[in-house]
């Protein structure tokens, strides 16, 4: 089976599906084929094949009797599993939406809720003629930046298999990564977009909040959630944010700011924009490699034409605390729901209905989550709200004034993603404060709802204990700011054009 | 921050958060739960020197633009379709244990 078709952009292969040039039946027989050859690197937890084709073949059909097509038409997808897929086994990740069976042996996620409804994402990418082949893995309910936190097995990097992907949203950046599909969708609450797309060589989006619907993501921290693309170029994230942006009246905070054409911010010119650099971004803990990268990266900026400038965001430091504070607190509340009532698993045996949540829960998450539901418990309950919670509130309210300030003087501001290149898998899961404080550069972003992209920059070099491993650089902008950031990325990529991790040929 | 500082979380309080949220943790998960809480909010400690003062409290990134939808009767879920995942069924209702006398 030909593959290669896999190598191209997903806005090129739509172009190519809508001119007839090839069927999106080939193409996703082609990603069909790469998922499965691939899938000792558990980038998805259900692969939904006679869905996709049967899709696929409604898109050719349509093109044959001369109807328009939409601009993803054809493109397969990989969707981070916290995403609701009408009829599509649904887990987030965590055995507590996989129903207990008879004879049951290790869970699998095949057998995973299915909800009774597409997420608006989901409806806009069909509307668009997008083809979803299947669910990606994550740590579970989005708690991790590993994927190790997967309820059911870790994804691995393409680029070196014995090194996490980052997460949470590790499924999606491997399965764009090792070019099984061209774009996926994740999820955001502290850099899950950006953490995994950097440490794979992709490109991730994280838009304003309220940019795209949150209608049918299964909630972590509401105040800090988002979702956004991953794909294997500028463009086609562009595109793909482009069809999932917009106003939602099922969703409370959803912006109802028209939605611009991201795809032509691409190209556009960036000479005179003021990039801001922020020495707190750049101090003790960065890996040097990362930063040579992060550092040549805003060189070719300022060789574009930008204005490069320094600024201070000094709030930074207090981001790791600020944020597991709050969405601690956010994520108990959230995981609430899952009590054994309406859907997912439910422990047996237990007489009453209390000692029944208790031993659901406690037999459905995972260490993380738990671990995270008894800090939020904690940080909300009575005599600790006004030290920790309410506290917390107050400094996110000195990140948003950090980034209005900084935004009086540029136009966007260029950072690291992660402070080290993809870690060995087993590294850090016995230490989560390690693997919070690793976090601390995306975090902001949330905490400020602001737009955050992840591009690639030039790859750490190889060392005697590791292969060439990629790298990100992250772009901020104003509150829905997310053209001029598309500019500044798809500027950059022409002068660090995508690669592929070694054996994806 | 320092993992020698004494722990701050007792075993019995990692006991009644834990039954504050409905989730139960076996006795050999107690010891390394109040370890993670203690080291995880020592941490946290930090957040008390900030000055704050006169700053109000954000709760979400953008406050600006959210307009509530217009209340308009509309179809929901199928009532079959609802129940269709609930581990346990009766009457058309989700059927769950007794309710403990609590009081």
């Amino acid at each position: 089976m030909d593959e290669s078709i896999l190598h191209r952009p997903a806005w090129q292969i739509a172009e190519l599906v809508r001119s007839g040039e090839v069927s999106a039946v080939s193409v996703t027989e082609a990603a069909l084929g790469a998922i499965q050859r691939g899938r000792q690197l558990g980038a998805f937890l259900t692969v939904q094949g006679d869905r996709a084709l049967a899709a696929a073949r409604s898109v050719d059909e349509r093109r044959a009797r001369g109807e328009a097509l939409g601009v993803l038409a054809g493109v397969p997808m990989g969707i981070k599993d916290p995403i609701c897929t009408k009829d599509v086994p649904t887990t987030a990740g965590s055995k507590i939406l996989v129903p207990a069976a008879k004879n049951q042996g290790e869970a699998d996620p095949d057998r995973g809720w299915r909800p009774p409804y597409d997420a608006t994402v989901i409806e806009r990418l069909v509307g668009a003629d997008a083809i979803v082949v299947g669910k990606c893995n994550m740590d579970e309910l989005a708690m991790g930046s590993s994927t190790e936190n997967s309820a059911f097995y870790p994804a691995k990097n393409p680029w070196d298999p014995t090194r996490i992907p980052g997460g949470s949203s590790g499924g999606s950046a491997v399965a764009v990564a090792a070019r099984m599909v061209p774009a996926a969708l994740g999820s955001d609450t502290g850099g899950s977009i950006r953490q995994p797309a950097a440490l794979t060589g992709t490109v991730g989006v994280k838009p304003t909040y309220g940019r795209v619907s949150r209608y049918g993501l299964i909630a972590y921290g509401s105040s800090l959630d988002h979702i956004g693309p991953l794909a294997t170029d500028v463009r086609g994230a562009a595109r793909v944010l482009s069809v999932i942006a917009g106003h939602d009246p099922r969703d409370g905070t959803s912006l109802r700011a028209a939605v611009p054409d991201y795809e032509a911010a691409c190209g556009q010119s960036v000479r005179g924009m003021r990039i801001g650099v922020p020495a707190e971004y750049f101090a003790a803990g960065l890996e040097p490699a990362v930063e040579a990268s992060v550092r040549g990266a805003i060189e070719a900026l300022a060789r574009l034409g930008c204005e490069v400038k320094p600024i201070e965001l000094s709030a930074t430091r207090h981001a790791v605390a600020t944020y597991y504070v709050i969405a601690v607190a956010e994520a108990s509340s959230n995981l609430a729901r899952f009590d054994g009532v309406r859907f997912g698993l439910r422990a047996p045996a237990k007489n009453d209905l209390t000692a029944m949540y208790s031993a659901t829960r406690g037999a459905g998450f995972g260490a993380e989550v738990k671990r995270r539901i008894m800090l939020g418990t904690y940080v909300l309950s009575a005599g600790y709200y006004d030290a920790y919670y309410l506290r917390a509130q107050r400094v996110r309210t000195l990140f948003r004034r950090d980034f209005e300030a900084a935004f009086r003087e540029v136009d966007a501001i260029a950072t690291p993603v992660t402070p080290a290149v993809a870690f060995k898998l087993g590294e850090k899961v016995d230490d989560p404060l390690a693997m919070y404080l690793a976090d601390v550069y995306t975090l902001p972003a949330n905490l400020a709802g602001i737009p955050a992209l992840s591009v690639p920059c030039a790859p750490a070099p190889a060392t005697s204990d590791r292969p060439e491993l990629p790298v990100g650089l992250q772009l901020m902008g104003p509150p829905l700011g997310e053209e001029r950031l598309f500019a500044l990325a798809s500027a950059f990529e022409t002068t660090c054009p995508p690669r592929k991790p070694p054996g994806v040929a | 921050m320092a993992t020698d500082d004494p722990p701050r979380i007792s075993h019995d309080e990692v006991r009644r958060i834990a039954q504050l949220a409905h989730l139960d943790l076996p006795a050999h998960e107690v010891d390394r739960m109040a370890r993670d809480l203690g080291q995880i909010l020592a941490y946290m400690e930090q957040l008390r020197e900030v000055d704050v003062t006169g700053v109000p409290a954000t709760s979400h990134g953008d406050e600006v633009g959210i307009v509530p939808r217009p209340d308009e009767e509309a179809a929901s879920l199928p009532h079959e379709i609802a129940l269709r995942e609930a581990p346990s069924v009766e009457d058309g209702g989700f059927r769950v244990p007794a309710f403990a006398d609590e009081g």
